[in-house]
């Protein structure tokens, strides 16, 4: 069956993308609808039609992706849903591979997402990021000396302000920022009881610096944080007093550890901690997990914003890139594969082309894209991806891209 | 009280020593008992008595660390027990800062030791070490392709054959040996319902990779506690058997080697996690710093640190706690002072100050971590004992930009 796409229509297709939502099991009650309506009407999507109705979406957003210390463009696809009457049918990777083709046609230079699981997105050049940590913790035994000042409430009329604080927020490697601020609108619309928001306005001008926002069960949590945010490491500390003073009545939190810091650093006796909630609810522990993929557009763009502080090092690369066997011919862009000339260093670039007397590297684009990050070193992901080199110029790699752990930090 | 030490012997303390293993649930069993006492008897040990029996001993052992491509001489802190009788008297950090002193002043470089819980060896200048990634999965997911022949079973019998593959595996940054063989002859005699399978394919016939653990029913989990390899190739070779016997075994958990990232082995990780979410057999990934480290000389240590970096000098301030638990008449009162430290390809600790170089204030566990990698300079000013100006921290962490330590043998 042809996978016929057509640009999302929010008059035309919502109820049917709302359908969707529901049958996967994204939409539960009307908080949620009303939240899945206000992204659709401001995402980018296309849609597969069958009998005139929406059966697949995916929406896109436009952001940034940090490389060490500099931003590159990045389109994240933010939503891919297949109803039950259209599994099979290629739909859902047919519409992703068109939404990148655009998106690098109008000058995206790398893509993200969080998968669903791993391999599906592999298939259109994905490659796994980094292992995130998300440590839940007894508030109590946080041995953080901060002081901290009593915090201001938010809610759905501060999603300005929620907004501003992430885009502003203290970045480091591999950080993304979304450029919709009405999807963060969206999701503050949903805040009701069982969401905590809590934050301190320290910026220019009485901006939104620091807050943390997550959802809430009962009266002793655990207490979910699923966004935060600081633009220096004092507010990162006021965060964990402030997250410290509710553990009178908290009985536990999550989060995704800060990239900044060892968070078992920070517990008072983390092991016994682990032994007795070992079972309960409020369970101490550390769970690992890489739940993102990326994948670059522009292998030149991308290489040019690549400013890495080590000793040139020059390689002809060889680069395949699955998406083509699932685009049409209509789009001018048809991946990234090809032969590529590239130097890493102070200065990168890549040049199509070959150079004589230079080691070869052979890779796909998820293979590559993970190197270029430092989700792992070129020896390692010789190992377990598709990325093969001689020892000596995996070796050298290994040493020009040691690069820091990315972490997205924006949840997407 | 004052806590009175003396040596470990033998014939005078074994039985207070295994009772007081006993108590604290070391021991189970007279099995793991007589290989525990192998343990003590090739040890080095010392013991606190009470009305003339050990109360509390501790125990160490020779061993290496790797830092980069470099083995530094190490003391492993093996055990550290005290008597349901003989609690909150200060005796285990006197002991242990005794033990560490000793050995300090034989010429040992790093002190190491798995921690029962974070806090208390602080106090004898450890820092914590980096983090390492336990995984439970199915083995029928692993999508490891290789072939793989019939394995050789090893039990118990063969410790000083593990010992030997342990001490000939593949090492990383901060991979770390135990040189003495009771010590796994103990390990391997302390589970009952074990399993281990190998390959013989070392020179003349050694063991060249492995895996040991402990079964569980016919459906698991299996927990893998050792395993070694000296090339890749036979790190796939084990993965393959692993999965191998995943019609069967419903779940392995394995530390994960520091080579891969062991989540790209694994078909639908996330649906896994799902499927089995409160079972059993959960698959799911946990993350801690089991282990702790601390320097015992470090111009011995900076000598042999080769770093691919620019060279950055700078005056250190180091702080050492443990001179404080260490009898007056100790020949080793720690590694505090003031030196002037390069860190590049030839790096150097010389004791001084210099002018006009920056100054770095640190502990000696917070220094033992920026120089093993666990963290970046600028990360441990925040979560650790370590200060200097912006400046200095930013060319620290371009200095010491390190793989992330990995012990690969648990003690």
């Amino acid at each position: 069956m042809a996978v016929e796409i057509l640009d999302y229509d929010h008059a035309r297709d919502w109820t049917a993308v709302e359908r969707i939502y529901r049958e996967v099991g994204w939409i539960e009650d009307e908080s949620d609808a009303k939240i899945a309506e206000q992204e659709a009407q401001h995402r980018p999507g296309v849609v597969f039609p069958i009998d005139g109705e929406a059966e697949c979406a995916v929406f896109t957003a436009p952001g940034a992706m940090r490389h060490l210390e500099t931003d590159l463009d990045m389109t994240v696809v933010a939503s891919v849903t297949t109803s039950r009457i259209a599994r099979r049918l290629g739909a859902a990777k047919a519409l992703t591979a068109h939404v990148l083709a655009q998106a690098a046609e109008q000058g995206s230079e790398v893509a993200a997402l969080s998968m669903f699981d791993q391999g599906f997105y592999d298939r259109i050049g994905f490659g796994t990021g980094a292992y995130a940590a998300r440590v839940h913790f007894d508030p109590a035994t946080l041995v953080v000396e901060a002081p901290f000042r009593p915090p201001k409430r938010l809610g759905a009329k501060h999603w300005r302000e929620v907004y501003g604080a992430m885009f502003s927020r203290q970045r480091g490697h591999g950080s993304c920022v979304l450029h919709t601020p009405e999807i963060t609108r969206a999701h503050l619309s949903g805040t009701n009881y069982k969401d905590f928001c809590l934050g301190f306005f320290d910026g220019p001008d009485g901006a939104l610096s620091h807050f943390i926002w997550g959802e809430v069960e009962g009266e002793h949590g655990p207490y979910n944080i699923w966004c935060y945010a600081y633009r220096n490491a004092e507010q990162l500390f006021e965060l964990l007093a402030l997250i410290k003073s509710l553990g009178d009545q908290v009985s536990s939190f999550s989060m995704e550890e800060p990239p900044e810091i060892q968070f078992q650093d920070l517990l008072r006796q983390p092991f016994r901690q682990r032994e007795v909630t070992r079972g309960s609810k409020h369970a101490s522990d550390h769970h690992t997990v890489a739940y993102g993929q990326a994948r670059m557009l522009d292998v030149p763009r991308c290489l040019a914003k690549t400013h890495i502080d080590a000793a040139d090092l020059r390689f002809n690369l060889r680069l395949t890139d699955p998406i083509a066997s699932s685009l049409d011919g209509k789009h001018q862009w048809q991946g990234v594969a090809g032969d590529y000339v590239v130097t890493l260093g102070e200065e990168s670039a890549a040049t199509p082309g070959r150079a004589v007397g230079l080691p070869d590297l052979h890779a796909s684009v998820g293979a590559f894209t993970r190197v270029w990050l430092g989700v792992r070193n070129a020896s390692s992901l010789a190992l377990t991806d598709d990325i093969q080199g001689d020892p000596a110029l995996l070796a050298e790699l290994d040493r020009s891209l040691r690069l820091p752990r990315p972490h997205v930090g924006w949840p997407f | 009280m004052t806590v009175e030490m003396q040596d470990y012997d033998h014939e005078r303390d074994w039985e207070a020593v295994k009772r007081i293993h006993f108590e604290v649930g070391w021991l189970e069993g007279e099995d793991d008992a007589k290989a525990f006492e192998g343990l003590a008897r090739a040890a080095d040990g010392v013991v606190f008595p009470m009305d003339g029996e050990a109360e509390c001993a501790v125990f160490t052992g020779p061993g290496a660390m790797r830092h980069l491509d470099a083995d530094v001489d190490m003391t492993a802190v093996l055990a550290v027990t005290t008597s349901r009788v003989a609690r909150k008297l200060g005796a285990a950090k006197k002991l242990t800062a005794h033990a560490v002193a000793k050995q300090a002043a034989t010429g040992s470089e790093l002190a190491s030791l798995g921690m029962f819980d974070q806090g208390f060896y602080d106090r004898l200048g450890f820092g914590t070490g980096a983090y390492a990634n336990r995984l439970r999965f199915d083995p029928d997911t692993l999508t490891v392709k290789r072939r793989f022949r019939p394995p050789k079973r090893i039990t118990k019998d063969h410790w000083q054959d593990v010992h030997a593959a342990m001490h000939a595996r593949l090492r990383g940054h901060g991979g770390s040996l135990l040189n003495l063989p009771e010590i796994v002859r103990y390990d391997l005699a302390s589970i009952d319902n074990t399993v281990g399978l190998g390959y013989y394919d070392g020179p003349d016939g050694t063991l060249s990779h492995f895996f040991w653990g402990a079964a569980k029913g016919e459906h698991g989990p299996y927990a893998i506690y050792y395993y070694a390899y000296q090339t890749p190739d036979q790190l796939f070779e084990l993965l393959a058997l692993i999965k191998s016997l995943g019609d069967q075994v419903s779940s392995f958990t394995i530390e994960e080697p520091p080579e891969i990232q062991m989540q790209d082995l694994l078909h639908t990780p996330f649906r896994n996690r799902g499927i089995t979410e409160g079972a059993k057999n959960e698959s799911g990934h946990l993350t801690r710093a089991f282990w702790q480290a601390r320097i015992l000389d470090l111009p011995k240590c900076l000598a042999k640190t080769r770093l691919d970096a620019e060279d950055a000098t700078f005056n250190l301030k180091l702080s050492d706690p443990i001179a404080e638990h260490l009898a007056a008449d100790s020949p080793w009162r720690g590694a505090a002072g003031d030196y002037v430290v390069t860190l590049g390809q030839q790096s150097a600790a010389a004791s001084g100050t210099a002018k006009n170089l920056p100054t770095l204030t640190a502990s000696v566990g917070a220094f033992t971590r920026l120089w093993l990698g666990v963290r970046n300079a600028s990360s441990l000013a925040l979560t650790d004992d370590l200060r200097g100006e912006p400046a200095l921290l930013r060319t620290l962490d371009r200095a010491l930009r390190l793989p992330p330590p990995h012990l690969g043998w648990d003690f």
